[in-house]
């Protein structure tokens, strides 16, 4: 008799845990599912590809914010190019003056050319990357003197199609006396 | 012997003057005392320049203007200053008064037409600290060697007469110059 009601306790011990346990997972089930439908982005009717699961209702392409739609249109905004200066040096025949991309010019490159106080072209880089430098010699172009020298320093920006965009340019002014 | 050596010496003193780096020194002694030197002249301030100036376009008195920002950093002599002014656009600028530069000019890239400009930039010399220059050099920045020290300008139009994209190449020139000055009490 006393086996009997044991084992009826043990059933109902049982079944009241199975119980408990699905009420748990159906409010689990209930509370993700209503998670998900909060989560969902506002949508607002108009253009757009239409989704049949939201009702008829589609996210409008044309939103945007405003900076977004600045910066893409505008790579440029906002951004310096950086110029190294030389100072006036007297220098030997054989010293290197380093032309550099100084590394803070990132995705820009720049070029070199070098003019005389009477405009001709004494010397010329390729395009420099950032980070990088071209050494020239000035005594192995100039003659022993004081030359009045400009560096024109000319920075692009890669357009991305094989194109080159052309920034603002710095020259620097100096006189290097090349010593015989 | 000794004042061939003391001779070298000087030249190499003498060589590594003026913002210059010795790269590197090979002595050679064998039979007389020779000193070879090679030396790198490396940068000493730097120059921020915008990478372009964009212009708005005012419909009430149908010019355009933009501004822009010019910073220096570097390390000078005290009677170093650093001058860096706006001198070409697409043209050599005039210099006007109060800080204009003239006669820049813009074309349209698809009517061709030329639209003079007028550059503004007031203050042009970053100087270092703790001196006053003798001579009048108008306003003045006072140079950092660790962070760009920033001076204003702005770019304005004549005015617009045919509606076009207008573009130009601006240059800025930079140097160091040397000036007189006087200590602070």
């Amino acid at each position: 008799m006393e086996k009997g009601k044991g084992r009826k306790n043990l059933i109902i011990m049982i079944l009241a845990v199975l119980a408990a346990v699905v009420i748990v997972a159906a409010a689990t089930a209930f509370c993700m599912s209503n998670r998900e439908h909060k989560s969902e982005p506002p949508v607002a009717v108009g253009h757009g590809s239409e989704n049949p699961a939201a009702g008829g209702l589609v996210v409008d392409t044309r939103a945007t914010d405003g900076q977004a739609a600045e910066l893409e249109a505008d790579p440029l905004a906002g951004r310096n190019v950086y110029f190294s200066g030389i100072e006036d040096a007297s220098i030997g025949p054989e010293t290197v003056v380093q032309l550099d991309n100084r590394a803070e010019n990132l995705d820009f490159l720049l070029r070199y050319e070098v003019y005389d106080s009477e405009g001709c072209l004494v010397f010329e880089t390729g395009l420099i990357p950032s980070g990088q430098h071209v050494d020239w010699v000035p005594g192995e172009t100039l003659g022993a003197g004081e030359h009045d020298l400009s560096f024109l320093q000319i920075p692009y920006y890669p357009d991305g199609d094989g194109g080159y965009i052309g920034l603002t340019q710095g020259s620097c002014q100096t006189t290097l006396a090349i010593l015989d | 012997m000794r004042n061939r050596i003391m001779a070298a010496l000087l030249t190499a003193a003498a060589l590594l003057q003026g913002g210059m780096t010795a790269a590197a020194q090979e002595y050679t002694t064998e039979g007389t005392a020779e000193c070879k030197i090679s030396c790198q002249v490396t940068s000493t301030y730097t120059v921020s320049i915008p990478a372009a100036v964009g212009l708005t376009y005012t419909a009430e008195d149908g010019t355009a203007s933009g501004t822009f920002q010019v910073g220096v950093k570097g390390d000078l002599l005290l009677n170093q200053m650093v001058q860096v002014e706006p001198t070409h656009l697409s043209v050599e600028l005039s210099r006007g008064t109060n800080g204009d530069y003239l006669n820049g000019k813009l074309t349209g890239e698809n009517t061709g037409a030329s639209l003079p400009v007028t550059v503004n930039m007031s203050k042009t010399r970053w100087y270092p600290g703790g001196t006053t220059p003798l001579f009048d050099m108008g306003e003045y920045v006072e140079i950092s060697p660790t962070e760009y020290v920033y001076a204003a300008g702005t770019v304005t139009t004549w005015e617009v007469d045919d509606a076009d994209t207008y573009a130009g190449t601006l240059v800025f020139t930079f140097g160091v110059e040397e000036y007189e000055k006087k200590n602070l009490p």
